[in-house]
């Protein structure tokens, strides 16, 4: 990530007057002080590159807001870790997988966890079957019950979804 | 991905949709007229090449790990999801209102059983950012309900770091030997038919042994309990919390002592000769091959694995 060199005193002064107070609303909601801490951080990390510090009206809701999206960040990569580490361990043959490819294996099945977040239930099986089970077309509608037309309809509309998160 | 966006900023999402029902077609239809007729739309302008180029790198990025880690993953992972998000939304909610909500919750609810298989560890989040940690088989159920939280330890070992909870509800560990309570803290609880026994990490707990006294144990202290007197109070063995890290660590550990551990981890039937059970035993084990871990003993002692059947294996001279 490429940070800016142009100062941002807006930044600062936001840093000084909420970051205790943010920190210590996410001490009271996570009763972690660690956790708490390194959320403050990425909280302002992320005004600091999105660059809107100056145009931020209300901080305290604002920060929250961001945090809260955050912490929820957090729980949903407990969840996909602790599925991959169960997916592994059902497999007949151990597999040693580096740190670094684990690193990117779960940060690409995080992407795809919230891409498929974007859509509706219906879309979310089609994409799955289409995508990694490996299904035709013309299966995937056997197998639903519905038409060819559909679930291209349906994939269409998925992919641009995942296409406009990515852009995001 | 970022790299696509071109200096005209993001693509409209109707020429994103566009390259989607391109690639959706071309992937059962590729006809020459049809190629011809999407290399004409790539050609017309420059933003359908920069949707098709998101496209594909959107497409590589889905095939890199294999269709059969990620479907148990992601369904894994949902599951699991759905238990948590009522308590989790809770937590994130804001001021009064989530309170209210808060003691409202059918705690029942959140009662969840756990158990792992032998050789198996798992980590349980709890809901007030707390962790169980779960050795190998073990069975623990999780209850938190308005005026507790409590964790019942049937079976196996646990490690427990507490949660901060804004209603300051006590947080006990239950076994068939008694309870601990929690006062604030990282603390390790096995349990066996004879006895349980507490190991405080930091900070301290408070056993309440259902046969004896109530007792403080403070940071670097364990304790056992069963159906006898509560032992005296003794140093916690540093690399007792090593099967956190998949580990088994030995020093000078007498083999017969060791190999009983190690029965913990692994299926079957496993035992020591005696006229080897005093053989001497240094290192660090890797707990997710036993096989391996047995292999090792008998290249560093005059000892030999003789294997009945996979399952039944046991330790004697060479």
């Amino acid at each position: 990530m490429s940070l800016t060199n142009t100062p941002q005193p807006e930044l600062h002064a936001l840093y000084n007057q909420h970051h205790g107070w943010l920190q210590g609303w996410l001490r009271g909601k996570l009763g972690n002080n660690s956790d708490a801490a390194d959320i403050a951080q990425d909280t302002f990390m992320r005004i600091l590159v999105a660059r809107n510090a100056a145009v931020i009206q209300q901080p305290r809701e604002y920060l929250a807001t961001i945090a809260r999206g955050l912490v929820t960040d957090r729980f949903r990569r407990l969840a996909i870790e602790r599925a991959y580490l169960d997916t592994l361990a059902t497999r007949p043959e151990p597999e040693t997988v580096s740190p670094e490819t684990r690193a990117i294996i779960l940060e690409t099945l995080f992407a795809i966890d919230r891409m498929l977040d974007q859509m509706g239930a219906r879309a979310r099986e089609i994409f799955m079957l289409a995508q990694f089970e490996g299904l035709t077309y013309s299966e995937i509608s056997e197998r639903l019950g519905i038409s060819i037309t559909t679930v291209k309809k349906h994939l269409v509309r998925a992919l641009t979804q995942c296409l406009l998160l990515s852009a995001e | 991905m970022s790299t696509i966006v071109s200096s005209e900023g993001r693509l409209s999402p109707d020429i994103l949709e566009a390259a989607a029902r391109w690639y959706v077609h071309l992937q059962e239809n590729s006809h020459e007229d049809e190629r011809a007729a999407w290399r004409h739309w790539l050609n017309a302008d420059v933003r359908h090449r920069q949707a098709w180029a998101q496209l594909e790198s959107l497409e590589q990025r889905l095939l890199s790990v294999p269709g059969d880690i990620v479907r148990p993953t992601i369904f894994g992972a949902r599951a699991q999801r759905r238990r948590v998000t009522t308590v989790l939304t809770l937590l994130m909610g804001t001021g009064l209102i989530s309170t209210l909500i808060y003691q409202n919750v059918p705690w029942q609810q959140l009662q969840a059983t756990y158990r792992t298989r032998t050789g198996e560890t798992r980590r349980v989040q709890l809901a007030d950012g707390g962790t169980v940690d779960i050795n190998t088989a073990s069975a623990v159920d999780i209850d938190y309900q308005s005026t507790h939280r409590i964790v019942r330890l049937y079976r196996g070992e646990i490690l427990i770091r507490t949660g901060g909870d804004p209603f300051n509800r006590p947080f006990e560990v239950h076994t068939q030997h008694g309870s601990v309570r929690a006062l604030g803290t990282y603390f390790n609880v096995r349990t066996s038919a004879q006895q349980t026994r507490v190991s405080v990490l930091e900070h301290a707990v408070e056993l309440r042994p259902l046969h004896g006294e109530v007792r403080r144990l403070e940071a670097g202290q364990q304790a056992d309990y069963g159906n006898g007197a509560m032992s005296d109070a003794t140093n916690v063995d540093p690399n007792l919390i090593a099967w956190h890290a998949g580990k088994l660590i030995a020093i000078d550990q007498r083999l017969g002592e060791f190999i009983q551990e190690l029965a913990r981890y692994r299926k079957g039937y496993l035992a020591c000769d005696p006229a080897v059970a005093d053989l001497r035993i240094s290192g660090a084990f890797r707990l997710f091959d036993t096989d391996a871990i047995l292999a090792n003993l008998t290249a560093s002692l005059p000892v030999k694995v003789v294997f009945v059947t996979r399952y039944w294996a046991r330790i004697e001279p060479r």
